[in-house]
């Protein structure tokens, strides 16, 4: 036992030892320093620094969420309860958490950018001008995301530095809309200054550039009726001279195959997406090729009565004009119309990814190809609410998986910069047949259509702003913005009206009373919606929000 | 280990190593939830053998069969070392130490599974594609010192004096680093087996407490009793300008059954003591290691927009730090009563107690225009009392070989929110509001269901005559709502929602029984609370708010045009409105429960004493037998406020065993 006790001895010396160094830096004890996080302070000195705290921003911008918001307009109508659609329905309780979320979110996205521009000035740079630049794309992801901002509520709180819990500017009331867009407008222009024309590419692919702060900056000028500058915006990016319409040289399929794997910015053909969501097999990649067809649900994506119907006949007339125009059958409806009704919803006869159709099983030898559509739930095909299905944006080998889908989610389009060219010239009244053959007519050539004609339009009868409120309605469907447009336009009651499908007679089975037809025979699928203006126009003040700081008032009618 | 060295060293060690591992489903309990949400109709295989499969539905036998395993191993080491020293007459000078260090491993192997049509084969679903194999380390040291100056002595048999100065350190170092890959070519969960996405990160965690205490005890002939304590704690999770705090208690207490007076009484009431402290305690528990700094955090590939087309890590603050978080402090105070009749046969306890919870650490939400999504900065924004008192009754007897003992104990405690800063009210389903229960039930009152006469039709659609929220598509068979203004036109979130109750149990109770008969004994325990609020919410409680939530046997008495006398709202698909949190909803929680039962027999040390044994017993024991509660069937009363339904239940359990001491 007597060894032993030496042992312990030499123990009790070493904790005595122990405890009197304890004492001696007592200060120091405490003192503990994050091992696997950053302390603001060191950080901010290098281009790389910038670079990863750019890179945290970039994934801020909305992904799949842009399409999602297709659901708020009348194009589309998804199956079950979603948010979007209740927002779009009118019919939702100030309470509603996407509402809430969209707030928070969005002031999240403008806290980190505001985070880069107070820190940005201090780093070393490896290129001259590299920080300028690196703070202009987050300047017009700052601006994306106040454009939904205002969009949404009207008057907000502007933002442009972080805040902390004691600064008085949280309880601040709203900045008015038209400050907020001054700001913008003028934070944009900065931002195109420092930032390059090209279309970036290698290991810059994706980022934001010159054509991306002024695309911004003409949709956000037409949006507050600032046609002047939305005309001066969108033609400075036509004037590059850097983007083209995607065009393969096939017109039955270039405006289709944009939205494929094939248009991918990383594919290396498309010089038409100004900026997108980029997505990377494995790594990052979200769902909704399936959700477009999935082949054992309701599809969640699905064109409406309304929609299809938008699209003119392939000699120029509305349907309820043209000769053309047949509606006795299914299949009738997508003869002689504008190619990109074809290329963009889903024809008899078309190969899908939604397996087993509306034929009975035993009939159907082969499900990749779509013939009829299927309107009861078996968990072996598709199931369409209106009919139809959408083929845009389906990348068709996405389809049989559940998250596997790593397409692009286009923000800005050349297409649409032509679009809002048009439009600006019209609403100043300067639009002229030139005006149209350099930016209308360019997206009817890609897919063979006849040309938007100025004489021809007032022949028929046609209004100007009806119709490019039309093209752009066709050309821009399902990637988020037609809810938008629709406000703007102040067209609420469209978003009022009852959403349908197909006519009713075109299916034996639509005869049964489980399902609603109209008075005019098709198939009803949402009869609740309600537009109160100027209520709709804007979202409420979340209910949190409001509870927090009530000095951000509400919005009329809520 | 214990060894006493020479006059004055006496040396305490103990070591424990513990090895344990356990093996699970890599998906958790995810199939516990796929199995209460699977339709009834969806064929566990199909025709040609494949799993089977419905519209979107996972597969609980599926996934607990094949969909992969997380398997866990654990090293743990504990020690403890004292040593102490006796300096002089009455003075000892202490030293402890105490380790507690882990190395973990868990390994996650997610395996695809295939769905296969039997109409052509196809594969029409998977899950868990790509396969993945996921690694994680983790490890731990927890490291206490202790050091005390100790004395004891008395003075002329009379004065007992006791005093104690003493210094802790505390402090705890995680770090843990994971690692997956995919695409691994055969049925082994190995990392270096996967070819693609190979992923890694790391991550850890430290904070350190120390502190200086003292202590000092002062009794006269054991019937007047003194005590005060101080102490200075150090905590590393607040800035070092507020990082230390005081504390300190006093307590007094008179034995009241030594005084001279009560010599005639002591042999039936032997013991009476009353006794009162006050004093405070800090508390550091912030949530996180630093908040009071400001920093980045990384956001990993999986999140990033990949710029270039290549997976990019970005750095970002996610989180508002605070520099003036310090400690909580809570204030007691205690009123107590300690009886003892019939030779210590009864035994009697009472007490009353304050406690005032003063700079209530909370994460207080802000306006949103903070940006920090919920990572709110941690404040001392609040105060909080809990009142309360509790008894504690014994008896303890023989009669022969027969000896029985009873234990019955009852308390209750209220818990209030007594001041909150501006900006510290919360008000959700679980409300943070003065006067009020810390995260108390929060809702509307429910008037009653509404019937087709509480509706006009007008253009053919029915408008209800009663208020309800706007937004809401209202029918016959939803629940009406009480406004708060009798003349409101409209029920709001705003005005309309009141504390509903409270998940804080109240009047506690337990009573255990011992008896023991020669070698047999016999044991059990009941325990129960005798006022809570319960609330299930989800699929737990509601059909077809959602594609997984199935309708329950309660359903049956939902309200239908032929059933109007109904107990549940009208079936509405996908919709909330009767579903959001309401008196209805609010259900008695309270139970009583038999949480043990023994029986055993021991074996007669003399039979015993060849076997060198110096005890052998043999014992039946089961827990969680019985449940006596008024609570939604099929769910366990103490299931957690707000539960959907993805909860494991207390378990019944069954032993049988032995407990055998070898000499």
């Amino acid at each position: 036992m007597t060894l032993r006790h030496k042992k312990y001895h030499k123990i009790i010396y070493t904790f005595s030892a122990i405890s009197l160094i304890g004492l001696a830096s007592c200060s120091d004890f405490l003192d503990r320093v994050p091992q696997d996080e950053i302390v603001n302070e060191t950080y901010w000195k290098t281009q790389e620094h910038l670079e990863m705290a750019a890179t945290a921003i970039y994934s801020r911008v909305k992904a799949k969420n842009f399409v999602d918001m297709e659901n708020m307009g009348e194009n589309t109508m998804w199956p079950s309860t979603n948010q979007y659609k209740d927002i779009g329905s009118g019919v939702f309780p100030v309470t509603q958490p996407t509402v809430n979320s969209e707030w928070a979110n969005m002031y999240r996205d403008v806290r980190e950018c505001n985070a880069f521009l107070e820190n940005y000035a201090g780093a070393t740079e490896n290129q001259v001008g590299a920080k300028e630049r690196l703070a202009a794309e987050v300047r017009v992801i700052r601006a994306l995301a106040y454009s939904f901002l205002t969009s949404f509520y009207g008057d907000i709180p502007l933002l442009t530095k972080t805040l902390n819990p004691d600064d008085p500017e949280l309880y601040d009331d709203r900045t008015p809309q038209s400050e907020v867009v001054d700001f913008l407008l003028q934070d944009l222009d900065a931002a195109a200054a420092a930032l390059p024309s090209g279309i970036p590419s290698g290991e810059n692919l994706g980022r934001v550039s010159k054509g991306t702060a002024l695309t911004l900056k003409s949709r956000i000028a037409l949006t507050y009726g600032r046609y002047d500058v939305a005309e001066q915006a969108a033609k400075a990016v036509m004037d590059m001279g850097v983007y083209e319409l995607y065009n393969t040289g096939n017109p039955e399929t270039n405006y289709w195959e944009l939205f494929t794997r094939a248009g991918k910015l990383a594919g290396g053909r498309n010089k038409e997406t100004i900026f997108a969501r980029m997505h990377l097999t494995d790594v990052i990649m979200h769902n909704l090729s399936r959700e477009i067809q999935v082949p054992d649900q309701f599809a969640r994506f699905v064109p409406t009565r309304s929609l299809v119907e938008s699209y003119l006949c392939s000699d120029g007339l509305p349907i309820d004009k043209s000769p053309l125009y047949k509606d006795d059958t299914y299949a009738d409806i997508f003869q002689n119309r504008d190619p990109r009704m074809t290329q963009t919803i889903l024809v008899p006869g078309d190969k899908w990814g939604g397996r087993f159709d509306g034929r009975p099983i035993a009939e159907n030898s082969d499900p990749t190809i779509f013939q009829v559509p299927k309107f009861s739930q078996d968990g072996r095909g598709s199931v369409t609410t209106t009919g139809y299905y959408y083929k845009k944006y389906v990348e068709p080998t996405a389809v049989g998986l559940v998250g596997r889908d790593d397409n692009d989610i286009h923000h800005m389009r050349y297409a649409e910069v032509l679009l809002n060219y048009a439009e600006a010239r019209l609403e100043q009244g300067k639009l002229t047949q030139s005006d149209l053959d350099i930016s209308i007519n360019l997206l009817r050539d890609r897919v063979g259509m006849t040309r938007m004609n100025l004489n021809f339009l007032a022949q028929n009868g046609m209004d100007v702003r009806a119709e490019i409120r039309r093209e752009r309605r066709v050309e821009l469907v399902l990637e988020g913005h037609r809810y938008f447009d629709v406000r703007r336009w102040k067209q609420g009651e469209l978003l009022g009206r009852d959403i349908e499908g197909v006519k009713a007679s075109w299916f034996s089975q639509l005869n049964a009373d489980t399902y609603r037809k109209s008075t005019d025979g098709f198939l009803l699928v949402q009869w609740t919606r309600a537009f109160e203006s100027p209520k709709n126009y804007l979202w409420p003040v979340p209910q949190t929000q409001f509870e927090r700081n009530p000095n951000l008032g509400q919005n009329p009618g809520w | 280990m214990n060894t006493q060295i020479g006059e004055r060293l006496k040396v305490d060690g103990n070591l424990g190593y513990i090895d344990r591992s356990n093996d699970g489903s890599a998906s958790g309990t995810g199939a516990l939830s796929a199995a209460l949400g699977i339709r009834p109709l969806v064929p566990v295989r199909f025709t040609n053998d494949s799993w089977g499969y419905h519209g979107g539905q996972s597969n609980p036998v599926a996934i607990a069969s094949d969909g992969g395993t997380n398997s866990f191993t654990s090293q743990e080491i504990t020690a403890n070392l004292a040593a102490t020293l006796n300096i002089a007459k009455g003075l000892d000078l202490k030293g402890q130490y105490g380790l507690v260090k882990y190395n973990s491993k868990r390994t996650i192997h997610l395996k695809t599974i295939n769905y296969y049509s039997p109409d052509d084969e196809q594969l029409i679903y998977q899950t868990n594609f790509p396969n993945k194999v996921t690694m994680e380390h983790y490890s731990g040291t927890y490291q206490t010192f202790i050091g005390t100056l100790n004395y004891n002595r008395t003075f002329q048999e009379k004065h007992n004096l006791t005093g104690l100065l003493g210094y802790s350190l505390e402090e705890n170092v995680g770090a843990d680093f994971g690692a997956s890959r995919t695409h691994i070519p055969v049925d082994l969960p190995s990392l270096s087996l996967g070819t693609e996405n190979q992923l890694n990160e790391s991550s850890s965690n430290q904070n350190a407490l120390m502190s200086f205490f003292g202590r000092v005890n002062y009794d006269y002939e054991g019937r007047y009793l003194l005590e005060g304590n101080f102490r200075r704690d150090g905590s590393s999770r607040f800035h070092p300008d507020v990082r230390w705090n005081w504390f300190g208690s006093f307590s007094a207490g008179w034995v009241f059954t030594e005084e001279a007076f009560f010599d005639s009484l002591r042999d039936t009431w032997n013991l009476g003591k009353v006794r009162f402290s006050y004093g405070t305690q800090g508390n550091d528990r912030v949530g996180r290691d630093h908040p009071f700094m400001p920093i980045l955090s990384s956001a990993q590939i999986t999140s990033n927009n990949p710029i270039g087309n290549v997976g990019r890590v970005g750095f970002r603050q996610s989180f508002i730090p605070n520099q003036l978080v310090s400690w909580e402090s809570s204030e007691k105070m205690n009123i107590g009563l300690d009886l003892a009749f019939f030779a210590q046969r009864l035994t009697v306890t009472g007490e009353y107690f304050i406690n005032n919870t003063r700079d209530l650490l909370l994460n207080t939400p802000l306006p949103d225009v903070i940006g920090v999504g919920s990572g709110y900065p941690s404040q001392n924004a609040g105060a909080m009392q809990n009142k309360g008192w509790e008894v504690v009754l014994g008896w303890q007897d023989h009669i022969g070989d027969f000896s029985y003992r009873a234990n019955f104990n009852l308390s209750d405690v209220r818990n209030k929110i007594t001041h909150l800063d501006d900006y510290a009210v919360s008000l959700g389903n679980n409300v943070r509001l003065v006067g009020h229960p810390l995260d108390a039930y929060y809702g509307f009152k429910v008037d009653r269901i509404a019937q087709e006469s509480d509706f006009t039709t007008v253009d053919g659609r029915l408008v209800p005559n009663f208020p309800f929220q706007r937004g809401d598509l209202v029918g016959p068979g939803d629940l009406i709502y009480v406004p708060t203004d009798p003349e409101a036109t409209e029920i709001t979130v705003g005005n309309d929602r009141h504390v509903l109750g409270s998940d804080i149990p109240r009047y506690t109770y337990g009573f255990r029984g011992d008896l023991a008969y020669k070698n047999f004994d016999f044991s059990f325990f009941l325990q129960g609370v005798g006022k809570v609020d319960g609330y299930l919410g989800g699929n737990a409680r509601h059909a077809f708010i959602n594609n997984s939530a199935l309708p329950q046997e309660i359903h049956l008495d939902r309200w239908t045009p032929d059933n109007t006398d109904a107990s549940y709202p009208r079936f509405v698909y996908l919709r909330d409105h009767n579903t959001r949190l309401s008196s209805k909803w609010i259900e008695d929680a309270s139970y009583l429960r038999l949480k043990n039962v023994q029986i055993g027999y021991t074996f007669s040390p003399e039979w015993m004493e060849r076997l060198r044994v110096s005890k052998l017993r043999l014992y039946a024991s089961a827990d969680n037998l019985l449940t006596k509660t008024n609570f939604f069937y099929g769910y366990d009363p103490e299931v957690p406020g707000g539960n959907t339904g993805g909860y494991y239940p207390q378990v019944k359990t069954f032993v049988f065993g032995i407990n055998l001491n070898l000499r």
